[in-house]
């Protein structure tokens, strides 16, 4: 049975589905501004992983992971690049799927965007001010009123009176009380703005997700997903404005990936340490920045740094070469393996744990394949593929991964391959001093040469 | 080639085992307050 740590009960929980079969789940997504960082690749990959696992298990998933496609920063962005929003966010909601689609991340189902999801907005909205949950301002705004929600903090923990004391809430005189927040915002001079029944202005940041989730996926759907940062306030406001405009559960079950950190520290723009994923890719294949996420647990701080990246790519490497030239067309039940697998997945998600499993089946298929034995190869490297894709990896060519790129100074495919015939025919001459010259220039450009029965390969080390 | 020996691979098994056994926000062996959790949450400053 599979577990799921549910961050609003603070433990691990066997997952029930509301509907037998059916899994409705919803992940917050990205802010269209910018290029996507390694934060956002963990949020996308960590659920790109949650969604394949339960589709794998038998259930029917409806995955949604929803567009924010206005906000201040969006604003702000544009106005810095003399451009609409629109023109911005389009361009960065390509890039966004470009990158996703590098990492080995399938499309949700539905990716709804704010801007087109007005008119559900402002019908929730309304229900919250006609059942009292919410006020307009005298400044224009709509505000929700957190003290009528009872149950405000069950997500986060915090308590209202803790709040109400703390530094971080800013007081705007508008407000009945400085924890409520903003459901509509007034339009101001020169900002994109919609229409609705307390004149022009556009949604609050808290208000679109409850309004696309409950669209999409109803009233009470299983799964909300996001990074840990949103869970106070982003999730915590969710539930209080889902649960007042509708008067029944949200959600049953929430799921938060934890932080990235660089060199252990904490990723920001004011330290400096802040990469996109397009740089990262520059040096690193992106299925080795996806293996370096799921080589940590979800929930726990992931580490970015080159050793550790260096170390996911050694790790693929390892895969592909026990993967090259194996014939893996072969899936069998997968008996004990598949079994120790399926644990470490139903145990919260656990892909290093899952992943050990693989490590263990590459060293049988090593055994195998210097044992000769063909068809239990075969078979080991059938199931290798089977539950790489599980995890969205080891779908790639075993020699294309291994030979990699040139990078912008590396040799070429053709020059090695030019290199790689020099030394067979100086070889079939015996001229043995030619050859291993040949190889140790090829070594010393990073190009590693293995001879075998069946001939001579290469990959870059 | 060292790395990818038997040896290699049991290291990488050992390895993984110890990143499942990492401390988890609410579980094991790391905090399971919540108050703690979104403290550092807050001092994120994610752009």
């Amino acid at each position: 049975m599979l577990q799921i740590y549910n961050t609003l009960k603070n433990q691990k929980e066997t997952f029930i589905p509301i509907e037998p079969g059916k899994v409705r789940m919803y992940v917050c997504g990205m802010t269209v501004y910018d290029y996507c960082h390694v934060g956002h690749a963990r949020v996308l990959v960590v659920f790109d992983v949650i969604a394949r696992y339960l589709r794998e298990s038998g259930y029917e998933l409806t995955y949604v992971r929803n567009i924010t496609d206005i906000d201040d920063k969006i604003i702000n962005r544009a106005r810095e690049n003399g451009e609409s929003f629109g023109a911005l966010t389009s361009r960065f909601i390509e890039a966004m799927r470009e990158d996703a689609a590098a990492l080995g991340v399938l499309p949700p189902d539905m990716e709804p965007c704010a801007t087109t999801s007005m008119a559900q907005i402002i019908t929730m909205i309304e229900a919250l001010i006609t059942k009292g949950y919410a006020y307009a301002g005298d400044n224009g705004d709509v505000y929700y009123d957190v003290s009528r929600f009872e149950t405000y903090g069950q997500l986060s923990g915090k308590r209202t009176e803790e709040l109400r004391a703390g530094e971080r809430v800013g007081v705007d005189s508008a407000k009945d009380d400085p924890l409520d927040f903003v459901l509509w915002k007034a339009a101001k001079p020169d900002e994109p703005s919609w229409a609705s029944p307390w004149g022009s202005g556009r949604p609050g940041w808290h208000i679109e997700c409850s309004a696309m989730s409950t669209d999409c996926l109803g009233n009470h759907f299983d799964i909300h997903g996001g990074g840990l940062d949103l869970q106070f306030p982003h999730h915590e406001n969710e539930i209080a404005q889902s649960e007042a405009a509708t008067g029944c559960q949200f959600v049953n079950y929430w799921i938060h990936n934890g932080f990235v950190q660089i060199n252990e520290e904490k990723m920001s723009k004011s330290l400096g340490n802040f990469f996109t994923l397009r740089e990262v890719m520059k040096t690193y294949a992106p299925e080795v920045i996806r293996y370096f996420i799921l080589a940590s647990h979800y929930r726990s701080p992931l580490n970015y740094a080159d050793q550790n990246l260096d170390g996911a790519k050694l790790a693929l490497e390892r895969f592909y070469t026990a993967l090259r030239g194996v014939d893996a067309a072969v899936v069998s039940d997968g008996g004990a393996y598949q079994a120790r697998f399926r644990a470490a997945m139903d145990d919260d998600f656990n892909t290093p744990e899952a992943l050990a499993v693989l490590f263990e089946m590459t060293t049988a298929l090593n055994r195998a394949k210097a044992e000769k034995n063909g068809a239990l190869a075969s078979a080991l490297a059938g199931n290798l593929r089977y539950l790489g894709e599980v995890i969205g990896l080891l779908q790639g060519d075993a020699d294309l991964f291994l030979k990699g790129d040139a990078g912008a100074d590396g040799v070429s495919d053709e020059q090695i391959e030019t290199l790689i015939q020099q030394r067979i025919d100086a070889k079939q001459a015996k001229q043995w001093g030619d050859a291993d010259r040949i190889r140790d220039e090829l070594l010393a450009q990073g190009v590693i040469v293995e001879d075998s029965a069946a001939g001579s390969r290469w990959r870059r080390g | 080639m060292r790395r990818f020996s038997a040896v290699s691979l049991l290291l990488d098994v050992v390895d993984m085992r110890i990143m499942a056994s990492q401390p988890h926000y609410g579980g094991y062996t790391h905090t399971n307050n919540n108050q703690e959790r979104l403290t550092y949450a807050a001092d994120l400053q994610y752009p």
